[in-house]
Order: C-alpha cells, then structure tokens, then sequence
C-alpha cells in the first residue's frame, strides 16, 4: 500500500514547563510506494520517532495528513490502521508464552482454531523459531525476542510495516544478521515498510530510499548511493559517512583554487564562478610519498597513521585548514607514510562533490 | 496564558474521552468527600469557640496545661525512641536475612512478619500478661508485688514489637536492591570486611534507613493501641489523650485541637520521607537481584546477627505463645488450668462482632484494591486536569494518624445529608479510603515498570483500549493488586484508631471488642478474640494468595509494600 505524508507538523508541550512548547516534526511530506522499504534516519531528537508514532496512531498529528492508499488515517485509532510496527524494547507480552504472542493479534479477529494455529505454525518457521513455542518470554535471547516481535507483526499480514530501532539492543553480529533477514522478509512478502534508526549503516544496507531527518526537518531524500555521492547539504554530508570540507573558488575565467594553490579538480564541477564548499571522502584521496616538486599536488603532513585491517587510515594535514581522515585501501607489503613524514596527495575527480 | 493553555489542552484531551472524564470527576469527588472534608472539618473544629467564633482558646488550652503539653513531648519521645530500637533492629534482621548464610532464613522471614498482620496492640496484650502486675515473668518468675509495667517502658517495649517489622521489610527491600558487586568491588580493591560495611553499604543504605526511620515514627505517633492499653493515666500521649478528651469529657473542639498537634509531625515527617529521601534511594537494578555474596560477613559477626535474630525472633514467638496459651487458661498469673470457656464467652458475646468485621473487610478490601489500581492507572497511564492533586490526596491518609481520621470522620458525617454516624457504610468507607495509598503505591510502581510500548504493542495488533487493559495490563498488574488486597484486607481486619471512633451497637469491630475485653481486666477473653482474629487473617491470605493467578511470566516477586 501507499503511503502519502503532507505535511505532517507534531507539536509538544513540555508538561512542567509550559512555556517550552516544542516542534519535534516540522511540515514534514512523504510518499512511499507500494512495496518499498524507506528508512527514516537522523540523530535522536531529530523527530523520526514520533513520525512514526503518528503514522501507526499512537500520536495525533498537530497539523499535516496521513494517507494511506487513498484513505485518510488521521482520526483512525491504532487499533484500526491494519498496521504492524516492531518496538525498539520489542514490547512482547511478559505473562504469555512465544505462541500466544505471536498468535495475540489473530486471536482478537476471532478466526478459527485451526487458521490461528497454522498461521502461528507458519509465521515461526518464516523467522526461525520452530520448537520454541511454550517459551516464556523470560526464556529467551534477545535475538530470540526480536523474532518473536518480528513474527507477531507479520503473521496479521499488515499492509504497512513499521520498524522503530528494532536492531538497537541487539550485538554487533547479531544486527548483521537481522538486518538481512529482515530486508529478506520484507521482499519476499512485499510489505510496504517504514523503518526508523540512528544508524547510517543499518539505514545504507537495508533500504530502497533513505530520508535524512534534523531537528525535525527532512534534509534530503534519496537512494543510499545518491545520499553517499551528492548530499545535499553538510548535515547529509557528514551524518552519512566521514567527510571533511575544503573551500575552493572559480573565477570567472573557470580556473580553480583550492588551499591557495591553483587546482584542476576535472571535468564534473560547477559552471558559476564563486566559492564553494569541497566535500572530500576520506577514500577519495592518494597519498604519494613526496618527491620532490610535483606540480598539481598538495603537501600534506602525516600527523597518525592506523592500520585497520582493509584499510589504512591516515590523519594528515594540509596547510590552512584542519586535519583531515584519508583512507588508502590494504598496502599489503607496502610500507606505511610514517608520522611526521610529508606526503604528496591527490584528489581524485569523481569522488569530489560541490557544495554551494 | 500559556498555563491557562495547557490546562485547556488537558480539559480537550479529557473531552475526547467521557469515560475517562467521568472517572476522574467521580474520583476527585469522593476524595474530596471522604479524605479531604473530614481532615478540614478537624481543622475548623479546633478553631471553633464555645461562642461559635474564630478562637486560639484550644491551643492556648494545650499550651497551658502541663498535662496535655506532656502528651505531645511523651509521643514524639516515644516515637523517636520507637523509631531507632526499630530501625537498628531491622536493619540488623534484614542483614541477616539478605547478606549472612545462616540456617532457617525462610522461617525466620515469617516469624519477622508476624507482628505485621496481628492486631497492632497484640504485643501490648502479652506485654501486660508477662510483666503486669499478674505477669508470668514478674511476678511469676521473679516474685515481683506490683511491678508497674505502665508508661514509657511499656508503650516503648510493646511498640518497637510491633514496628520494628515495619522496618525490617523497608530495609530488606532496600539491602536487596544493593547491587552485591558493589561490596565485591570495594574488597577488590582492598577494603576490609569492616571498611566495606562502613564505606560502602551502610552509606548506600542510609537514606532507605532514613526513610524507614521516619515511616515508623509516623506509625508510632498514629499508634492507638499500644497506649491505650500501656501508657496509663500518668503517661499522657497524643492519640489516645485526643480520643478521651471526646468520649470522656466530650469536649470535641479540643480533642480536635489534640488531633492537629498530632497531624503536624506526622504530616512533616512524610513530606521528608516522601518528597525529599525517596528521590535519594540508590537502588542498583540489575535485573533479577543476585544472590548476594556473603563474604562482607566473617565468620564471628555473622554468628552475632544470627544470634541476634533468633533471639528477636524468640521474643516474637514468646509473645505470641503467651496470647496463646493465654486464651485457653483459666486465670493467667493464678491458675493455669486449661480451658474452651473463654472462647466459649467469645463466641457467646461476640458472633455478631465478628461477623460485623467480615463484613467490613470483605465490604472494603476489593472497593480499596479496585480504587487504588484505578487511580494508579490513572497517574502513570492519563493527563488531566489535577493529577498531582490527585495523587497527593489519595495518599495523604498514608501520614494521618487513624485517631484524627476518625475524629474528622465524626465531625463530618453527623448531620444530613451525610448523616453516617453508626452505619455499616461509615466503617467501610473509612477503610477504603485509609488504606488505599498502598493499593495505590504498589500500582504504581508496577504500572511504571511496564513498558508503556507494551500496550501500544497490543494495540497495533487491534486491540482497543478495554480489550488491551483487560488482556494485557490487568494480568500484569493482577500480582500487585492481588498483594495489595492482601493488605487492605488485614488492616481492615486489624484496624482500631479511627475505627473505635465509628463503631456503634449495630455494627462493632473485633478489635475494639479486644480492647474492651483488655479494660474490663478479662485478658483470657481478649486473648481468645486475638487468637480468632489472627486466625481469620491467616486464612483469609491463604485463600487469597490461591486465587492470584499463578502465571506471573518472568516478572519476579512483587512484594506486599507495607505502611
């Protein structure tokens, strides 16, 4: 099912402090198509929650329309939305065994004995917890409860799919794991799904479209590579990935400087004279140890060297400005840039975006 | 504005939802009826004049008489002496019980508890049968004529057994929630047993010892009982000095005056304990408590605590012996010869007693469980209009001695249309709104453990909102409720400040009906009716405690919260 936003504004009233009345979603529209997984990422407090929260009902919005399909959902109780969200704190039900949490929302639709159990039977075996049916929730691994969650949200064959920081408890390994099986789940059965994290990786790897969300505004919208490649602005920049921001100008002839030095950045840059701001990925970056006078290139100076397995990761800085990261994929055999060494480095053209 | 604003919000939201509007309306009504009003009516009464004037002349009587000024200096002595025999006492029972490896903890749990569902004069009763003039250790024992057991010594004896299991449950609850690493931690760096123990768990423990502290004082000031059977005429206290100003001199305005002097360090003691040290409470949650370690305690101290318990533990079980043994003795001090005939008497006299005290506790215990959980819901779980108001009302009878409750009770309800003096409805009404801060207390504090994303998640699977209390927040809940019923049940049973102002021909309680026994000197007939009412509270918790659903998931004991 589609799901359309239009301009959705939340307001909050501190209850202590009345005079602190707070926007947390800030005409915020959306639209999601039919079968698509969009992630709602940004630092806590930046509002993602609660647009959440009032699309599966538990807020009302304070201004703004929810659709889902064609249909109005603002005044439809959560009850009513035929949507299933999986909690952060995975909220299973601590007096009812694994079953009977999964079967909870099958039950309430008075289906027949034999539906409920089959279904149940079913929605186990889809998230891997056959046999595991008369455990108490107490019983169970948090990787296990999270199933649990997952299970008794899919089994109501929901058009909607709400997930809100369902990876947050879980270990390292573990989130891997869930993080594919989920988005396996999801495009096999095709549910329609918003799912809400502070995490940039989960959010890269899991989704269809990313909304990059602060202080309760969305900041752009867009696939992982575009978010990755052309952020619209520094908040994107930054929040997805390592980046570090150089300022360079372009005369009106279209020769270019960067650092003080004349510099050729290729063929994909801007046609307006002015000053600019250079997003640099720290992958987009060689370092050469220095020669002697290599025209085009920047003097930098190593400050600390890490070797980090598949990569080395250098900080090194260049004269008038701060340090910055640069990564230099495995150098297998070949010696590291000791610190305190200077270096040539190069920017490599199509790593390079321009931000006004 | 904007205050006027948020108000006007909340009314909205209220609006939205008439049930919930209606409740809150019906709530506030009958706290202000039954909590409020009474509690006013005292007030106004002891600045009334005989001319029906604004007057001081009440206070000024308590301040010139040296007699009625002795009671509130005999009460807070005793209470703060009370309060510190207790507080050393359980803490050191409930070291004992969470901390040392020593044989028969179980047992000894039990034994600590029992003072906590008898009537709360009990051990005065054995007091009196063991060291009165007639008493089997004075003047049996030792041969001691005339050994005058009244007074200071008395209250304060009978009282630290009657307290001091309020205070060993208070700061168990607090030692167990010390997380045990703690302690580990500090020997791991170096700390002797001793300096462990000083350094680190008694300053962590401090402020629940602090708040039991003052939770004893406040029951020792409000403490009717054990006075009234103990302090004698030249040992003047507060409650029991408030209640004989009105039923012996039948001069209201000044026992009214009595039961304001009383309310002020009781009220200043809950408003310490209650908005200033619970906030200080460390507890460490880590999950399910840890089995504690017991290498705080060396070998020699944890012997000594062991000790120690069980000879508290003796003393209890001797007490309890006695009224015991007392109810099927012929003439305690003088002729030992069992006998039936004193139940026989109790039973003869007092059927209609005990079938009035069922009544009003089976009458008050589901109305106060019920009440209680509601507005505790309502607390945690709803916005409205006074919530704070709400809460502070409901569970201000926590501080007010029973004796001014019952004096605002007769105050208030003895004309039309609240004309309720001498009916069943009074009694019960009085018990409800008495004990409905633990019902109360205890709903919270569940309510704010459950994950509100629980009930969201039941309502996101179609759940509306009655089917989602019904299915998933009442079975949560239901252990707590269910210990609460438990409590208000023995309190009701085993009530007696406010309630001996209210009992009348038609509708008369058990305990008072000990006391009276106690006052006419028949001690084996009060003996016999502690014996039955000790019995039905016994039996009444058995029955309760198999109708608590036995499922409680992995949620862990929840404890019955004690005044």
């Amino acid at each position: 099912m589609k799901i359309t936003i239009r301009s959705i504004t939340k307001d909050f009233g501190s209850f202590d402090d009345p005079d602190s009345l707070f926007r947390a979603v800030d005409s915020v529209s959306l639209e999601v198509a039919e079968g698509e997984l969009v992630t709602l990422l940004g630092p806590s407090g930046c509002g993602k929650t609660t647009l959440l929260r009032m699309l599966a009902g538990f807020e009302d919005p304070t201004s703004g329309d929810i659709l889902f399909g064609e249909r109005r959902m603002n005044d439809v109780p959560p009850n009513k939305r035929n949507v299933a969200m999986v909690f952060q704190s995975y909220a299973i039900f601590p007096h009812l065994n694994v079953r009977d949490n999964i079967s909870f929302g099958l039950k309430l639709q008075r289906l027949s004995q034999k539906e409920i159990r089959e279904r149940t039977e079913k929605a186990m075996e889809l998230v891997e917890l056959e046999g595991l049916g008369d455990r108490q929730p107490s019983q169970l691994s948090g990787g296990q409860q999270q199933r649990v969650a997952l299970a008794r949200a899919i089994i109501m064959e929901p058009s909607v799919l709400f997930f809100d920081e369902p990876l947050s408890n879980l270990d390292a390994k573990l989130r891997e794991q869930m993080r594919i099986d989920i988005r396996k789940l999801q495009q096999r059965l095709g549910i329609t799904s918003i799912y809400v994290t502070h995490d940039q990786i989960e959010a890269m790897s899991i989704s269809d479209r990313v909304v990059v969300m602060n202080r309760g505004e969305i900041e752009q919208i867009g696939t992982p590579r575009e978010l990755y490649a052309r952020p619209a602005n520094r908040f994107v920049a930054s929040f997805i990935g390592k980046a570090a921001f150089l300022d360079a100008t372009r005369d009106i002839s279209g020769s270019w400087t960067l650092l003080g030095q004349a510099w050729e950045p290729g063929p994909e840059t801007p046609s307006q004279p002015g000053k600019y701001s250079v997003m640099i990925r720290p992958e987009a970056v060689r370092l050469t140890p220095r020669k002697g006078s290599g025209e085009e290139a920047f003097t930098a100076k190593i400050l600390r060297a890490t070797y980090l397995g598949s990569l080395m990761e250098y900080e090194v800085l260049l004269p008038k400005t701060e340090a910055i990261t640069v990564h230099i994929p495995n150098p297998f055999e070949e010696e590291p840039l000791p610190p305190g060494s200077e270096a040539e480095l190069h920017f490599l053209s199509r790593g390079l975006h321009f931000l006004p | 504005m904007i205050l006027f604003a948020k108000a006007r919000r909340e009314i909205r939201l209220l609006a939205r939802d008439p049930l919930l509007a209606l409740l809150v309306l019906l709530l506030f009504l009958s706290l202000g009826v039954f909590v409020a009003y009474p509690l006013i009516s005292v007030l106004l009464k002891s600045f009334h004049s005989s001319e029906g004037l604004f007057s001081l002349e009440h206070y000024a009587r308590f301040f010139s008489f040296r007699y009625l000024r002795s009671a509130l200096w005999n009460s807070l002595m005793v209470g703060f002496f009370t309060a510190a025999c207790s507080v050393v006492i359980g803490y050191a029972a409930a070291f004992t019980i969470t901390r040392a490896s020593v044989p028969l903890k179980k047992i000894l749990h039990l034994i600590f508890l029992l003072p906590i569902i008898s009537p709360p004069f009990t051990s005065a009763l054995s007091i009196l049968m063991l060291f009165g003039s007639n008493g089997l250790i004075t003047r049996g024992l030792l041969g001691i004529r005339n050994y005058n057991i009244y007074g200071f010594r008395g209250v304060l004896l009978s009282q630290i057994f009657t307290f001091a299991p309020v205070a060993y449950l208070t700061l168990k609850g607090v030692l167990e929630s010390l997380n045990p690493t703690l302690e580990d931690a500090a020997m791991n760096v170096g700390a002797g047993r001793l300096q462990t123990f000083l350094r680190v768990t008694l300053p962590l423990s401090l402020p629940g010892i602090a708040s039991a502290f003052l939770v004893v004082l406040i029951e020792s000031l409000a403490d009717f009982g054990n006075p009234l059977v103990l302090a004698g005429s030249r040992f003047p206290m507060l409650s029991t000095q408030a209640y004989l100003e009105i039923t012996g001199s039948f001069n209201l305005p000044l026992g009214a005056a009595l039961a304001v002097v009383l309310l002020i360090p009781s009220i200043t003691a809950f408003t310490i304990q209650r908005y200033y040290l619970q906030k200080r409470q460390y507890v460490t949650v880590t999950g399910k408590p840890v089995a504690s370690s017991s290498k705080l305690l060396g070998r020699g101290a944890r012997r000594a605590l062991f000790a120690f318990s069980l000879t508290f533990s003796g003393f209890v079980l001797l007490f309890y012996g006695t009224i015991f043994l007392g109810a099927f003795t012929k003439v305690w001090g003088f002729d030992f010869s069992l006998t039936l005939r004193h139940f026989a008497y109790a039973f003869s006299v007092g059927r209609g007693t005990i079938l009035d005290t069922l009544t009003v506790a089976f009458l008050a215990t589901p109305l106060s469980g019920i009440m209680g959980m509601l507005i505790a819901f309502l607390v945690v779980r709803t916005t409205f209009p006074g919530k704070g108001l709400m809460e502070f009302t409901s569970i201000l009878n926590f501080a007010v001695p029973g004796t001014v409750i019952g004096i605002g009770y007769i105050l208030a309800f003895n004309r039309p249309p609240l004309l309720l003096i001498g009916t069943l409805a009074i009694l019960v009404l009085n018990f409800v709104f008495r004990y409905i801060p633990v019902g109360i207390q205890s709903g919270i504090a569940v309510l704010r453990q459950i994950d509100p994303s629980i009930e969201e998640a039941a309502q996101n699977l179609g759940a509306d909102k009655l089917t989602t209390f019904r299915k998933v927040t009442l079975p949560l809940i239901a252990p707590a409720f269910f210990s609460g019923l438990i409590f208000a049940f023995v309190r009701a049973m085993t009530a007696i400040s406010a309630a001996i102002f209210l009992v009348s021909a038609h509708w008369n309680l058990l305990t008072v009906q000990i006391l009276n026994q106690v006052g006419s000197g028949r001690l084996g007939v009060a003996a016999a009716f502690s014996v039955i009412l000790v019995a039905i509270v016994l039996a009444a918790m058995a029955l309760i405690a198999r109708l608590v659903p036995g499922r409680t998931g992995g949620m862990g004991p929840i404890q019955i919260q004690e005044e």
